[in-house]
């Protein structure tokens, strides 16, 4: 059986929330009534049927084709199954995302992954700031799973990360691993200003020398920890490049925030 | 029956069941890896005075290790969980996080085709006196302990399955030499197969031994039916010419593999014929009433 495909008609009037539009609601919904289903846009809500073209299929597995910044909460609380975008999201993609896969060949807006506890998404594209971070107020940010961004990634990337592994192949915007409390963030390109400000626990690894880390990191000096050798490979079969840039010599260690916990880590090479 | 001329009894091994686990003891060379594994399965001959058997199960290429490195695999057998836990975390603690350069894994899973899980890294992280930190990495969880050489990475658990403790025949021979001879050919043999270990000094047991004793503290007391010195005091299972006996005992993770490697080690010890002084080749066993497993000699070669 082929998936559920959900194909824009024409840009929405306004945000739209698509956080009910998930594989296990759609169970067992023909197409008359999954386009009959009321999403959230604006002041007033409007017929899925009227934004999207709906050619019907098995929902374990659902395409959205034709994205837009303004379609939010896409696969937000996701425990199972596969949501593929051919274009970009909005804000809050794959928040709370438990289980199955979310990609998205395109752009996504802030908060992809809020808070996300299992399961995979990858942008293939950019992502937008507070990457995996809590929604205003909370106060854990992504506890688990694998969250992949193939282009580069906004301000306050995996703030108040607790667990799991966070990838951006491109670079990071200010406050990257800011207030992490433990997990794993590994960036390819540069970090921008205050990175891993108010870093708990939890490993920075950055792919280009680092700069202009807070005055609260202290250099433990270079080293290579038998625990990369079982790490790299996990990052290297995401972004192959990873096996080059922290391949065999010793990395440069800072450990921080000190004005916290400081029992965070950031390696960096030479 | 005879196996290249060499006369195989109409007995039978007895074996127990047991509790085992593998662990991966990697380091900076193959040396400082055996010398751990070594250390930890020092003193690991008979749960009797031990409280478990263990053994080197093999030498490790890196990349046949969880970390690249070259590396050791070491079976450990005990009778219960508790106890194998407990050695388990003692040998780990005093053997390997003292070993420059280690790294320790579980060489066997949990799960539904694995075993239960024993805790491995799980109480020895306290070592680290609160800078001890853990990586979750594809979902197995890892400690890291800060030690002088920097860190020793150990895996949180490995798992326990059951196995088999206690395969084992008897090398009669005319001459000493001629026994070890033959029981070296037989270690060798034995020792090239996965799952199991030969727990006894070179895989090699010279007091062969009996349940009970006519002390009351004894446990166990010498198989005098073999030995050759008692010849004419009690009652012997030794013909005239026999002047050595030596024992060869095997744990292995199952039935098959104990089986498998009896057959090789036999096969060895056989090889040269009774020309080299290698008469008979017969089995331990205490009647059949207390191990679960038998090896019928003749059966296993058949």
């Amino acid at each position: 059986m082929s998936a559920l495909t959900l194909a824009l008609r024409q840009p929405p009037p306004g945000r739209v929330d698509l956080s009910a539009i998930r594989p296990d609601r759609l169970a067992g919904l023909g197409a008359a009534a999954i386009e009959r289903l009321a999403l959230p846009c604006g002041r007033s809500p409007v017929a899925l049927g009227e934004l999207f073209r709906v050619h019907p299929g098995d929902p374990a597995e659902l395409r959205i084709l034709g994205g837009d910044a303004r379609l939010d909460g896409v696969a937000a609380g996701l425990a199972g199954g596969r949501v593929l975008v051919e274009g970009e999201v909005g804000w809050y993609a794959g928040e709370g995302l438990r289980g199955g896969v979310l990609e998205i060949h395109g752009d996504s807006g802030p908060f992809t992954g809020s808070a996300m506890s299992g399961g995979e998404i990858h942008v293939h594209g950019d992502a937008g700031e507070r990457l995996g971070a809590p929604r205003a107020g909370g106060r854990r940010g992504m506890a688990g799973g694998v969250l992949h961004v193939r282009g580069s990634a906004g301000a306050r990337a995996g703030e108040r990360m607790r667990r799991g592994l966070l990838l951006v192949d491109g670079d990071a915007g200010d406050c990257c691993a800011a207030r992490i409390i433990a997990g794993t963030v590994a960036v390819l390109g540069r970090a921008g200003a205050q990175t891993g400000v108010g870093m708990r626990r939890g490993t920075l690894l950055l792919g280009t020398a680092a700069e202009g880390l807070p005055p609260t990191f202290n250099a433990t000096g270079a080293w290579r920890p038998g625990f990369l050798e079982l790490l790299v490979p996990v990052l290297a079969r995401r972004q192959p490049a990873w096996t080059e840039r922290l391949g065999g010599d010793p990395l440069q260690r800072w450990v921080g925030d000190l004005a916290t916990d400081g029992r965070g880590e950031i390696f960096a090479p030479d | 029956m005879h196996l290249n001329g060499v006369e195989i009894e109409d007995t039978f091994a007895e074996a127990f069941g047991m509790q085992a686990t593998r662990v991966i003891i990697t380091a900076v060379s193959p040396r400082w890896a055996r010398t751990a594994a070594e250390t930890m399965t020092g003193f690991a001959t008979s749960v009797i005075g031990c409280g478990v058997e263990a053994g080197i199960e093999a030498e490790l290429a890196p990349r046949q290790t969880p970390d690249g490195r070259p590396g050791v695999s070491v079976l450990l057998f005990a009778m219960s969980g508790d106890d194998l836990a407990r050695q388990l975390e003692r040998r780990a603690g005093q053997c390997v996080l003292t070993c420059p350069t280690t790294a320790l894994f579980a060489g066997i899973g949990t799960g539904p085709d694995g075993g239960k899980p024993l805790p491995l890294g799980q109480r020895l992280r306290f070592f680290g006196d609160g800078h001890q930190a853990s990586k979750l990495i594809d979902g197995r969880r890892y400690w890291r302990i800060p030690v002088m050489d920097g860190e020793f990475l150990c895996e949180e658990r490995s798992a326990r399955v059951k196995a088999v403790g206690g395969g084992n025949f008897l090398v009669l021979a005319t001459r000493l030499e001629a026994a070890l001879a033959a029981c070296e050919a037989a270690v060798a043999a034995m020792r090239r197969r996965p799952n199991v270990v030969l727990p006894f000094p070179g895989g090699v047991v010279r007091s062969g031994s009996k349940v009970g004793s006519k002390y009351k503290a004894l446990p166990a007391s010498t198989n005098e039916a073999y030995c050759p010195t008692l010849r004419g005091l009690v009652d012997s299972r030794l013909a005239p010419e026999i002047r050595a006996v030596l024992e060869i005992v095997v744990n292995g993770l199952t039935d098959a593999d104990v089986r498998g490697a009896l057959r090789a080690g036999i096969g060895a010890a056989c090889a040269g014929g009774p020309e080299s002084g290698v008469r008979r080749i017969s089995a331990g066993n205490y009647g059949g009433r207390l191990g679960q497993f038998h090896y019928p000699l003749r059966e296993v070669l058949a």
